[in-house]
């Protein structure tokens, strides 16, 4: 078979028209693969970014009461450690004012104890107790850099709703990036016994950042990893009650996350389309090179090649072609993913799309079902042209020899 | 000892009725020409005798085997181990060198390649053709091409030699050297060899004649 396949490319290949026939149905079939694969990509890239972006500045699940502020005792540390509960990391979040020179912005200030923040989450964060960690889009706001000074308004807890808001100066202490345009623009960083100080509720939290016990070596994109936050969180819930909330570290983005993920899945059939066009050029290629090739292949024949093999030769090429679609589909979204990432044009509107760039994440789930539904619907629809093109041999068979 | 019975052979095309009724057969080893003049039917009862068409009615038997009996694998079966084909226009594949083509029937069969290119080379040698073995077609001269084309029919030393107007597109001192070396790689060979022609003087090299009118044969 390979030396009939091989004789037969020769046929297509050494005829210039053939060739650029060839040629362009190959790059249409690519281009097509390579639409569905960054659209696909851009949708995964998006929600993988955005996990990633939540992630670093939080654990695997965060607990909050619904009563406010809570004492982190050995009973809490007691079931913790019962329910496969990694890492955690007592915190403070509450909002507040910042201010520097004329501008103010409201701002989440979060507490946080450094050792434990760092662990349980993707930060590095390193703060004096009279500095404070902002955000690079606040940052650039504000005009701030490190070492300047700023002032942070706080209500006083609930204590008393007549007490007047508490204001305090800070330096600023490091600059960061949540890979998240929201969190570079909200969130600031206080050391936590600073911020409890300040709120007068002596050691008391409002959240704890949780990790499951074996999050540490996971990857972020594994279902694995998902569904252990997932049974985790379910767990936590059944021990606590509703005295807490538990939520999971994507929680804030949980509505947006899921329309992609119908998007995706929405506009993954649609595409479809695309490559059923450019499938069809696949098959007038193959109509093509059997009337201008009639005679050839007729001879072919005649030397003995049987219609089921010529079928398979037929079913080679279109193989061969989808093979070599699918390479270059690869290179494309390569390419388009690089443009993705160098080029200004495609810089996005943080506050519109919460990233500033999109990335194209594509795992082997996602080109082998895009790949194999290529293939699918190629050999669907050839199969349409392979009995015209049965039928129609023995007349031309009869016009060619006669 | 018939290699070839025919037996009644009819084929309609379009309601159109070009071969007859049509009854003979062809002893192994001998040499047959079949004459008629243009839309008699020759080339249509060429194509059936190669197995690359099936008839309307009637059967044809070679070596004891009903043709259109066989399913369409078995026929290019037989097509590739029982015939060999010399058409009109040389039919050599412009892709391929002319030893690719004449070791095209032994690829498509899976044949041994080395011993068949041992044979090509042997009989392009004694048809003074290999200096041509490296050459594509296009390179070749008419009869240098037709010579080449009788080497690929000749490759897997078929027992029918079927030949479509051999000549038709060479001068006729081309012409009678084909003629010639057909005959004597045929009979070298003891492969049967049909010529069919409308060429009266092609026609006259040969001892046993059929000739077709309007398809039918004339005695």
């Amino acid at each position: 078979m390979f030396n009939i396949l091989k004789s037969i490319g020769k046929l297509i290949y050494k005829d210039k028209v053939s060739l650029k026939f060839a040629l362009g149905v190959l790059f249409g079939l690519g281009f097509s693969i390579a639409v569905i694969l960054c659209t696909i990509g851009i949708m995964d890239g998006f929600s993988i970014t955005l996990k990633r972006g939540l992630k670093k500045s939080s654990a695997d699940i965060i607990l909050f009461s619904h009563t406010g502020f809570f004492k982190y005792d050995q009973n809490l540390k007691n079931i913790f450690s019962s329910l496969n509960v990694g890492e955690t990391g007592p915190a403070i979040k509450t909002q507040g004012f910042l201010t520097a020179g004329e501008v103010a912005k409201g701002v989440e200030v979060n507490g946080i104890e450094l050792e434990s923040f760092n662990k349980t989450t993707g930060m590095h964060l390193n703060i004096a107790r009279d500095e404070i960690a902002i955000g690079t889009v606040l940052a650039k706001q504000l005009n701030l850099k490190s070492g300047d000074l700023l002032s942070l308004a706080l209500p006083k807890g609930n204590q008393s709703f007549s007490s007047l808001p508490l204001i305090k100066e800070f330096k600023v202490g490091e600059i960061i990036d949540h890979g998240i345009y929201q969190k570079n623009l909200r969130l600031v960083y206080l050391q936590l016994p600073i911020l409890q100080t300040l709120l007068g509720v002596d050691d008391s939290i409002n959240l704890i950042y949780l990790n499951h016990a074996k999050s540490k070596n996971s990857s972020l994109e594994s279902p694995i990893y998902a569904k252990r936050v997932k049974n985790l969180r379910i767990l936590l819930h059944r021990e606590l009650g509703e005295e807490y909330r538990i939520r999971p570290y994507w929680a804030e983005f949980a509505s947006l996350l899921e329309v992609v993920e119908i998007e995706k899945l929405i506009i993954g059939l649609i595409l479809q389309m695309v490559v059923v066009i450019s499938i069809f050029n696949v098959l007038a290629f193959v109509i093509f090179i059997n009337e201008k090739k009639a005679k050839e292949l007729f001879l072919y024949k005649a030397l003995g090649l049987s219609q089921k093999r010529l079928i398979k030769v037929w079913f080679w090429v279109i193989l061969s072609i989808w093979a070599a679609g699918s390479l270059l589909s690869i290179l494309l979204v390569k390419i388009f993913n690089y443009m993705l990432q160098s080029f200004s044009l495609f810089l996005l509107p943080g506050d519109i799309y919460h990233l500033g760039r999109l990335n194209i994440i594509l795992g082997y789930t996602e080109y082998t079902l895009v790949f194999g539904l290529t293939l699918a619907w190629l050999f669907i629809v050839s199969w349409l042209a392979i009995i015209r093109l049965k039928k129609s041999l023995l007349a031309n068979l009869r016009r060619e020899f006669s | 000892m018939a290699l070839v019975k025919i037996e009644n052979i009819k084929k309609t095309f379009s309601g159109i009725e070009v071969l007859k009724g049509i009854s003979f057969s062809l002893d192994a080893g001998k040499q047959y020409v079949i004459r008629g003049p243009s839309g008699s039917g020759k080339s249509t009862l060429f194509y059936l005798l190669g197995g690359l068409d099936r008839p309307t009615s009637g059967n044809i038997f070679i070596d004891g085997l009903n043709l259109y009996a066989m399913n369409d694998d078995e026929l290019a079966n037989f097509r590739n181990q029982f015939v060999g084909f010399v058409f009109q226009f040389h039919f050599l594949l412009s892709s391929m060198n002319c030893l690719d083509n004449i070791l095209l029937p032994a690829k498509i069969g899976n044949h041994n390649i080395l011993e068949v290119e041992k044979f090509a080379l042997s009989n392009a040698q004694i048809l003074g053709v290999e200096h041509c073995l490296k050459k594509f077609p296009y390179e070749l001269s008419g009869g240098e091409q037709q010579r080449i084309n009788v080497i690929r029919a000749l490759s897997l030393r078929p027992k029918l030699i079927l030949c479509d107007e051999p000549t038709g597109s060479l001068d006729s001192k081309n012409s009678q050297i084909v003629v010639g070396l057909l005959k004597e790689m045929a009979a070298k060979y003891a492969s049967t060899l049909v010529v069919v022609t409308h060429d009266d003087y092609i026609a006259s090299q040969f001892q046993n004649h059929f000739a077709l009118n309007d398809g039918q044969l004339m005695k």
